[in-house]
């Protein structure tokens, strides 16, 4: 007795799914995310071979490897075909790439074989459980291993340090500079920072306190009066307050921004 | 292909010949070849297990100590690598045993074959688990960033431009972030493990066609584990490891395509054009792999070497004088219409489906037309690379320079000496057992013509194994490896069996057999991949509940958010490739660009100024530490808890000097890494 073909009917389900939550629900989520594979990796190559080869010609490995394979060269000729087309390759002409794949070789699939083979839809019997329990163990340890690997060094094996910056800001007849300290030190940090203009002090900022990764910044304007050539912002660390840590210099001509 | 109903000793088709030792089991039958498969097959498929689950739970701990073994090197703490080595054991040797074994069935094999591919996969997944962070992958990573900005392909790579030109890796992963709403990483890690199941299933599939035997084929998985590029190379995000399976695929179908009990030979030919289109698309070595191996074995299946040797045979007779000229010219035109006749007959008896020439057409001509129209640079890119390790295998030969010295790096770093034995001892093994695997091509399958180009592939594998004594010959040892493997695993495989046989009464054989397989596994691994990369590296850094990057991250993240993309700055190899990637600079590296002469240099004279003139360099990241020139080790936080062979100095003061006496913005100071503002210079305005 033959069976339709339910799993064609899945895959235009999720191929239509698919599209609804890209355009309705542009933003992150797990269920675009897996979406998405499918419809990159899984769905284009599935439909392929249901319309190129026969139901229950091909063993479930040999299935799989279609599926997969096709699908990445449905991907890879994709992104020609899109290049060509005066869109280009975007959210929307992927998506009506391979969902006109899918969908059209959904559609030769039905018509060149509108029916499972006696049995084939049905084949799929129950897993025991002894392998089941071990193969769930075994996925459940494999997804922890990546967890472990994943996690940041402890920070006793690498150095810490700290970013000072200063960027011309574009203004008026004076000249604004923005000043940025990032500390990526282990731990808690005071800093003093002092400008300096043509070598001579002009602002002096004594107790700067950050935190491992916390941002400090100021924008400051200097004085037209002194029209400085060079303004220089210099880093000290409190704990070693004789020793510039870290400098940063501007040439300040006003021509340029 | 011209199949004979030739017999073997035991008087069974050669082609169909059962693999020797091998003992069918019911799920056997259902191989390769029998399309139809039935409702008992299927049931099999599902219910044959065996010791899989087990050996996958056995696997995911070996997982779980390779893991530990990463936090500990992270850390700087003893017994990372015992922990490395012990869990590619754990994963290697149950496996290798089970699969050397004459007891599991097909499907149980498949799926030992499959999970072993993944888990080694997932080896690497945590080796860099956070970010890509292998010099190729940058490159990669950036042509996806192209494509997803621009919309376009072809965009520009000043680091590796040739990679713009094939297309095929970015084009998929950017589909996989535009319609997943995943980042670039992720999605590049799930297409490189969709193109690994494709190779362990392919390769498996191939092997299987070939020898008739599921005991072959997934040994041929295991062993092609075992080449050096397949635990890392191979598994990061670069367009060989997504276009090499590919190839695997197309030869697995052509060959499926041959059997004359296939009916679908139309529709497995539009699949293999497809797939082939793919290839092209993807990776240039690839795509001349894949038509040199079409080639050869349309050439076999001609029985053009029969010519070739006739013709030397003529050859040398005429030179010795035994015959004139003009007989030997006249053997030459009937030999070629003798060719031309048989190949007229061989269509005529409608056994041209038989023959894989249209393929090897198909493939020649769409490479061509890429290599002409798009990918010209190949040339130049390949050549180069290629001229440069024949001329030093010249030299070597010429005495005009000295040999490589094997497991010392470029920076002097000797590896230790059980890295020595382990080896050059699985190069023995795979020596030793070489010739069983020959012989037993001779015997059973020396009328397949694949079969025949496969065994020319494993000898040529121990041939290009002396080209890693020539300096600038071992990179392409060394990346051959992963093509020539192909066949060296499936000879191999085949010698293993025979070996098994003879031992078959003995727990000693199957012990060898086991121990052999992982040694030349971990072999491949001390050949394949540095002893000081093979565990992960500090790439970030927990202090409380806060996350720390390494200093490149974050210049590159300062620069993207204070400068803003698609400045032309320059910097060493690996910091410029962190830039391209995160800040979407327009990075200029190396010597191509008279960057690492620009850095080096301790003034800013009229070649340095030249230099910031003609690449019209806005930007220069100058990094003091000497590893920053180093693309592969580059990108993490310098350990201070020593790493063998890991070089934590620093560069001169002069390569920061230059820059600071010549009145120059410094924009930015990280300890480390320095930025300055080039446009005094760069406008031919220097100043002091």
């Amino acid at each position: 007795m033959a069976s339709r073909r339910i799993d064609l009917f899945i895959v235009l389900a999720l191929v239509a799914f698919s599209g609804l939550l890209i355009w309705l629900w542009p933003g992150e989520s797990v269920l675009r995310s897996v979406l998405g594979i499918l419809l990159v990796l899984g769905l284009p190559g599935y439909a392929l071979e249901a319309a190129l080869f026969e139901p229950g010609s091909l063993t479930t490995s040999l299935r799989l490897l279609m599926m997969v394979g096709l699908s990445l060269a449905a991907g890879v000729i994709g992104g020609l075909a899109l290049y060509w087309t005066p869109l280009g390759l975007q959210t929307g002409t992927w998506y009506v790439w391979l969902a006109s794949i899918t969908v059209g070789a959904c559609l030769v699939g039905f018509v060149r074989f509108p029916a499972h083979p006696s049995g084939q839809a049905a084949s799929s019997s129950p897993i025991k459980l002894r392998p089941l329990v071990l193969l769930s163990a075994a996925l459940l340890v494999s997804g922890i291993a990546v967890f472990v690997a994943r996690l940041p060094a402890p920070p006793d094996n690498a150095q810490g340090y700290t970013q000072l910056s200063m960027v011309r800001l574009l203004g008026g007849i004076q000249p604004v500079v923005r000043i940025e300290i990032n500390s990526s030190e282990f731990g808690l940090v005071h800093y003093r920072l002092q400008i300096v203009l043509n070598g001579r002090p002009f602002t002096d900022i004594p107790d700067i306190l950050l935190a491992p990764s916390d941002h400090w910044d100021r924008v400051v304007e200097l004085p037209v009066s002194i029209t400085p050539d060079t303004a220089e912002a210099v880093l000290y660390r409190l704990d070693d307050p004789s020793t510039v840590y870290r400098h940063v210099t501007l040439q300040l001509d006003p021509s340029r921004k | 292909m011209s199949v004979r109903k030739r017999t073997d000793l035991m008087g069974i088709p050669a082609e169909r010949a059962p693999r020797a030792g091998a003992r069918p089991s019911k799920t056997d039958a259902a191989g390769p070849l029998a399309l139809g498969r039935t409702q008992a097959s299927s049931r099999d498929e599902l219910a044959a297990w065996g010791l899989m689950p087990a050996l996958a739970a056995v696997s995911a701990l070996a997982l779980l100590v390779i893991a530990a073994g990463n936090y500990l090197a992270r850390a700087g703490a003893p017994g990372a690598e015992l922990l490395f080595w012990l869990g590619i054991v754990l994963i290697i040797a149950p496996f290798a045993a089970r699969l050397a074994s004459e007891r599991p069935s097909r499907q149980e094999r498949l799926r030992l074959a499959v999970w072993l591919g993944m888990a080694l996969y997932v080896v690497k997944v945590m080796n860099s688990p956070n970010g890509f962070t292998y010099a190729d992958e940058f490159m990669h990573w950036h042509n996806v960033n192209q494509i997803l900005s621009t919309q376009t392909l072809f965009g520009q790579n000043l680091v590796l431009p040739i990679s713009a030109l094939y297309p095929g890796l970015p084009s998929v992963t950017a589909s996989l972030v535009s319609l997943g709403g995943l980042s670039v990483f992720w999605a590049g890690i799930l297409v490189i493990a969709a193109a690994r199941l494709v190779m362990i299933l392919a390769l498996f599939w191939l092997a299987e066609q070939l020898s008739q035997s599921p005991r072959v084929a997934g040994l041929t998985v295991l062993i092609y584990a075992a080449n050096p590029n397949f635990l890392f190379f191979d598994a990061q995000f670069s367009y060989e490891s997504l276009a090499l399976p590919l190839v695997v695929l197309v030869l697995a179908v052509a060959h499926y395509r041959l059997n004359p009990k296939t009916r679908q030979p139309v529709v497995l030919t539009l699949v293999a054009f497809v797939i082939i289109g793919a290839v092209v698309i993807t990776h240039h070595l690839s795509s001349y792999f894949m038509v040199a191996v079409l080639l050869a074995w349309t050439l076999l299946v001609a029985r053009f070497h029969l010519v070739v040797i006739n013709g030397a045979r003529t050859t040398l007779r005429w030179y010795a004088g035994e015959i004139t000229g003009s007989a030997a010219w006249r053997w030459a035109l009937q030999a070629t219409r003798n060719f031309v006749h048989r190949r007229e007959q061989t269509r005529v008896n409608h056994e041209s489906s038989r023959d894989p020439s249209g393929l090897m057409f198909f493939a020649l001509i769409l490479t061509l037309i890429w290599l002409a129209f798009v990918a010209s640079s190949t040339v130049g890119y390949v050549g180069t690379v290629l001229g440069r390790a024949v001329v030093s295998v010249f030299r070597l030969i010429a005495a005009e320079e000295t040999g490589r010295t094997l497991f010392v790096s470029t920076s002097g770093y000797v590896a230790p000496v059980w890295e020595h034995i382990i080896g050059l001892g699985s190069i023995v093994i795979i020596v030793v057992a070489l010739p069983f695997g020959l012989v037993a091509v001779w015997r059973r399958y020396r009328r397949n013509a694949l079969v025949l180009v496969l065994a020319l592939m494993a000898i040529a594998y121990l041939g290009m194994l002396g080209l890693r004594f020539a300096p600038a010959a071992w990179e392409t040892s060394n990346r051959a490896s992963e093509f020539l493997y192909i066949g060296l695993a499936f000879v191999l495989a085949l010698g293993v069996t025979d070996i098994r046989l003879r031992k078959a009464a003995s727990w000693i054989g199957p012990a060898a057999v086991t121990i052999g397989l992982t040694w030349v596994f971990c072999g491949g691994i001390v050949a394949g991949w540095p002893e000081n990369l093979r565990l992960a590296r500090v790439d970030q850094v927990a202090v409380g509940d806060r996350i720390l990057q390494p200093q490149e991250t974050t210049a590159a993240v300062w620069m993207l958010a204070n400068i803003g993309p698609g400045h032309v700055v320059a910097a060493d190899d690996s910091n410029g490739r962190v830039l391209l990637t995160q800040a979407h600079e327009d990075a200029l590296v190396g010597r191509n660009y008279s960057i690492d002469d620009l850095l080096s240099a301790p003034s800013l004279d009229h070649y340095e100024l030249y230099t910031i003139q003609r690449f019209q360099l806005e930007y220069i990241l100058v990094d003091q530490r000497r590893i920053s020139s180093d693309n592969m080790r580059g990108y993490f936080f310098v350990p201070t808890r020593p790493v063998a062979g890991w070089d934590v100095g620093l560069y001169d003061l002069d390569r920061l000097a230059k820059f600071e006496s010549a009145a120059i913005d410094r924009i930015f100071d990280s300890g480390d890494i320095a930025i300055y503002n080039l446009e005094t210079l760069r406008s031919g305005q220097p100043a002091n």
